[in-house]
């Protein structure tokens, strides 16, 4: 069913016309040490993603700054980006890559290639470790880089969809979200075997997760959306997994028909923000030591996602428009009230933050 | 007799070209005039820009969308052997129709038509009609037509002709075909093979290591078959059938931005069957049309296995044409058309059928100055479309001087994709839709002069198109997309032409050029006009072509500019391409062989018609003709 997302990107593409608006920034590049990358997608097939820069300094957006920098083009589906070393590391899902530049000042360092539906990139002792969904979306793996050289060691296959992955206690720690298909696993990986250690079955399709301030992990799982029958619908849920026994302690329900896709922590990793994702309103947020969800949105509206910044709890929000026109990012403070508007690239989905 | 013929033929219709040479009347139909299509014959006002014949017939290796930049015409391509759609006039590529002998060829699925399927050697002439005149033609000729078509066999010479062709990164291609007939009965086939690897090299601008790479994933191999048949059914009338079966398979190809090779792969199979009947007499033109064409697109993704879509569409047309009085024409028809089609993407396949009446007057030579022209098609698809029209004038000021203007009114129905996309996680289609309709105008000053051998055209025409309730497809409030009658498009701007020509017994020389500028804007999703032209609708192009002959030898040199565009917010610079051609022919008997070479992209210009979508530099064909015709 998932599959027809390609098929209708296709067959969207040969008639979709739009227009476009005016790229009236006219900000010179600077170096980008304090403020937040945010993470525009692009649209898939167009190559046109890019990151805007929120200056803390000036209050405002510098736009597609790799373009800026490096005179060439990012690429196409820009899905997430992670710092490690001074070297931010940019994953193109649909150009099949890692672009690797200079966090400072976005100056070109390398790139990673030969990589299959790249998603999510987490690094541990000079070695990088890539989430990616494969040619056919199901059959995920894990491909493992080096640092110095950025070329894969190895690929590993992890299950289907490997999407959010972290280091944690010396183990990679990777969520199988299904891909194109279904799956409810988090693996537990060895870095030093380069095997998995564990595989953790908690909800369906799990996403990405975050570790509280007691060091346990919550996990987003989304559940699956029958969209011919929503009976058929499977729960979302949060996950609580403790990473030292690789056990699941408790297990709240979001709802059958309720399915969230992105997962963020407080400053004090006590309270839970989820959100974002394909007809779901709003970000939530949980307490650690509740055992049921509120019953009201934190922050009502679509999002297309959502980030928190763990300096002051600050959250983004994405607004990606009508996926054809620049986006907005809406920042709310802690406590959930808006404090400003900017207007970014095209499909903005996530932010880093240089603090 | 005539009505026992009509009896028996109404079913497989029919279409024309009697050469009706009638004795019993004052009004002479000239065979030619018979054979043209009814564009040619009844639009008045509107630009029509053919496809010169001589480039037509050196162009049998080509694609039509490689012929039509040949002729200086805009075409969107995706690169060698890719998707291939022609946006006419500021608007989008469903709002010009692909019009075959008559038959509008645009997918019932997605309202638009892949010009790459179309091998040039198919055709006998093609022509593109700007603006909205017209109307008789129906759902989607909002700004503009292309149309192909075949001609008359009775007025083709017995021949055969064979051109195989050798070129640049594997392309390899071979058009044969015959012609064979009498005074009763004709038949033609012709057929086409060709297979491209596209492997060309390129400097990969987007890479981080600048390389210089080669192309991935971009070959493409193509076969058809093109049988036609006619036969009269009396001196006054012709049953013509013509079948056209062709398998495109293509790969799809690597954007620059890939670290990877695509994967994709997409074949294109198409059966367009398409017989008419024509019945000529001396105070009218009857004419009855059966078409019935088969589409299918199968398209294969690794991640998504392969999905097939396909559509049938079942069409009957009568249309008359009537000699009111002396110099005034009445067309009148009724058209009948059913859609049927198959996707992954439907709940389940939907049938749509649509009814449609048509009509047309045209009042030729009055005081010898001036033409009129009105016309009018009104449709039913389970509701009444827009009632159309359209009112074209043509005044001739002077010997040299004429003035020419069209108005009208167009519609588009919703595609089927538009209105039964079955709900999903991402989209859905919406089946509460109104048509798309809008207004095209245009006025133009056009001037001749003879001077001794040469011929000088020159015009000067003006454009203006708006289109309301314009379907696009958007993110609802919970991010699910969705078709809306929401947006509105407008374009105007200016097209210039000029040609010369000079010819005497043994050279003909001639130089054309070409200039349009459009201003072209839709409106946003937050009800203001963007600021920018729609995706990759250059404001600016320019042709500038010489073709020259001398005896035997032929030499032409196509220049194109094609101005700076936009593409979702990016800039995609203006980019200059020029074709060179030579060609040699010798005649022996009733045999001719022509070897031509044509280097394409001569000044070898890197440039991308859509954005990271490597076009091939500088590359070669090497194409043979030999024709053999029997004496008339």
């Amino acid at each position: 069913m998932k599959h027809l997302r390609l098929l209708f990107y296709f067959v969207l593409g040969t008639f979709v016309f739009v227009a476009c608006s005016d790229d009236n920034d006219d900000q010179s590049n600077g170096l980008y040490s304090k403020g937040a990358f945010i993470l525009n997608e692009g649209n898939y097939g167009r190559s046109n993603a890019s990151v805007s820069f929120l200056s803390y300094t000036t209050d405002s957006i510098t736009e597609d700054i790799f373009t800026k920098t490096n005179g060439r083009p990012l690429g196409d589906v820009l899905q997430s980006m992670t710092i490690f070393q001074g070297k931010a590391y940019l994953v193109l899902n649909n150009s099949n890559k890692i672009e690797v530049v200079n966090a400072a000042d976005f100056k070109q360092a390398g790139v990673v290639e030969n990589l299959t539906s790249p998603r999510y990139v987490a690094f541990y002792q000079n070695k990088g470790y890539v989430t990616q969904w494969g040619n056919d979306g199901i059959h995920g793996s894990l491909a493992v880089f080096d640092v110095a050289k950025l070329s894969v060691d190895t690929t590993i296959a992890i299950g289907s969809g490997p999407e959010g992955i972290a280091e944690i206690n010396k183990k990679i720690w990777i969520a199988n979200c299904g891909g194109w298909g279904t799956d409810s696993t988090i693996i537990v990986f060895d870095p030093a075997t380069l095997k998995i250690e564990k595989t953790i079955v908690v909800g369906y399709n799990p996403q990405h997760f975050v570790l509280d301030q007691q060091g346990y992990l919550w996990v987003l799982c989304s559940g699956v959306a029958d969209w011919v029958d929503s009976e058929n619908d499977k729960p979302s849920s949060l996950v609580k997994v403790d990473v030292k026994s690789y056990t699941v302690v408790s297990s709240v329900t979001i709802g059958k028909n309720a399915h969230p896709s992105i997962i963020g922590i407080n400053r004090d990793k006590n309270l839970i923000y989820y959100g974002a994702g394909y007809g779901f309103n709003g970000i939530w947020k949980m307490n650690i030591t509740s055992t049921a969800v509120e019953s009201a949105p934190f922050i009502e509206g679509y999002f297309y996602g959502f980030s928190v910044n763990a300096a002051n709890g600050e959250i983004y929000a994405f607004d990606a428009k009508d996926f054809s026109v620049k986006g907005e990012l809406i920042r709310y403070s802690a406590i959930g009230n808006k404090i400003k508007s900017y207007t970014v690239g095209l499909i903005p989905k996530a932010a880093v933050f240089a603090n | 007799m005539r009505y026992f013929y009509l009896f028996l033929l109404w079913a497989f219709s029919t279409d024309l070209v009697v050469g009706a040479s009638d004795t019993d009347s004052i009004i002479n139909i000239d065979a030619v005039e018979v054979a043209r299509h009814r564009f040619e014959v009844l639009s008045v006002g509107a630009t029509v820009q053919p496809v010169d014949t001589f480039l037509l017939k050196v162009s049998r290796s080509l694609s039509l969308p490689d012929l039509l930049v040949f002729s200086g015409l805009n075409v969107n391509n995706y690169g060698p052997g890719g998707l291939s759609t022609i946006a006419v006039r500021g608007m989008s590529a469903s709002h010009t129709a692909v019009v075959w002998d008559e038959v509008n060829l645009q997918s019932p699925m997605n309202g638009q038509f892949n010009l790459s399927v179309v091998p040039a050697c198919f055709l006998d002439k093609a022509s593109i009609q700007y603006g909205g005149s017209g109307v008789n033609y129906g759902s989607g000729s909002m700004t503009g037509i292309v149309h192909m078509g075949t001609a008359n066999l009775f007025q083709q010479p017995n021949q055969l002709w064979f051109s195989p062709a050798i070129g640049s990164f594997g392309n390899k291609s071979m058009g044969a075909g015959y012609k064979w007939g009498n005074h009763w009965i004709a038949t033609s086939l012709k057929t086409f093979l060709q297979q491209a690897d596209n492997d060309f090299p390129f400097k990969n601008t987007t890479d981080f290591y600048q390389r210089t790479v080669r192309q991935t994933n971009a070959g493409l191999k193509q076969y058809g078959v093109f049988p036609q048949f006619a036969i009269r059914t009396s001196e006054r009338s012709m049953l013509k059938a013509s079948c056209w079966i062709q398998q495109y398979n293509k790969d799809i190809q690597t954007m620059m931005t890939s670290s990877s090779p695509n994967l994709s792969h997409q074949n294109d199979h198409n059966v367009w069957l398409n017989v008419q009947w024509k019945y000529v007499d001396s105070a009218y033109i009857l004419s009855v049309r059966n078409a019935y064409l088969y589409n299918q697109v199968l398209y294969f993704d690794p991640s998504q296995g392969t999905t097939d879509n396909h559509s049938r569409s079942y069409i009957t047309e009568l249309e008359s044409r009537i000699w009111v009085r002396k110099n005034h024409w009445l067309q009148v028809g009724i058209n009948y058309t059913i859609d049927n089609a198959f996707s992954q993407g439907y709940n389940e396949n939907p049938t749509r059928s649509r009814a449609s009446m048509f009509m047309q007057y045209k009042i030729e030579n009055i005081a010898s100055r001036l033409n009129l022209a009105l016309g009018a098609r009104q449709e039913y698809v389970s509701y009444f479309t827009p009632l159309v029209y359209s009112a074209g004038i043509e005044y001739r000021v002077t010997q040299r001087w004429r003035v020419t203007a069209n108005l009208s009114k167009n519609y588009r129905i919703p595609t089927l994709n538009d209105l039964y996309w079955k709900e999903d996680a991402f989209a859905k289609g919406n089946p509460s839709l109104k048509p798309e309709w809008g207004w095209s105008g245009e006025w133009g000053v056009h001037q001749m002069w003879n001077i001794g051998g040469l011929q000088l055209e020159a015009s000067q025409m003006f454009f203006y198109n708006k289109i309301y309730n314009w379907i696009m497809w958007q993110p609802d409030t919970v991010g699910k997309w969705q078709p809306i009658n929401k947006s509105q498009g407008k374009s105007q701007g200016v097209d210039l032409r000029f040609k010369s020509q000079y010819q005497t017994s043994r050279i003909r020389s001639t130089t054309a050029f070409s200039y349009q500028y459009t201003y072209a804007r839709t409106l946003q999703s937050n009800g203001q006009w963007g600021n920018l032209p729609p995706d990759y609708m250059p404001i600016h192009k320019a042709s500038l072509s010489q073709m020259f002959t001398y005896k035997n030898l032929a030499v032409g040199y196509i220049h194109n500019y094609t101005g700076l565009r936009y593409t979702l917010g990016s800039r995609l610079p203006a980019y200059q391409v020029a074709d060179l051609f030579g060609q040699y022919t010798l005649y022996k008997n009733q045999f001719k062989l022509s070897l031509q070479f044509r280097i394409n992209n001569l000044w070898n210009q890197f440039y991308q018609v859509r954005q990271y979508y490597a076009m091939p530099m500088r590359n070669y064909l090497f194409t043979l003709m030999l024709d053999f015709s029997a004496k008339p």
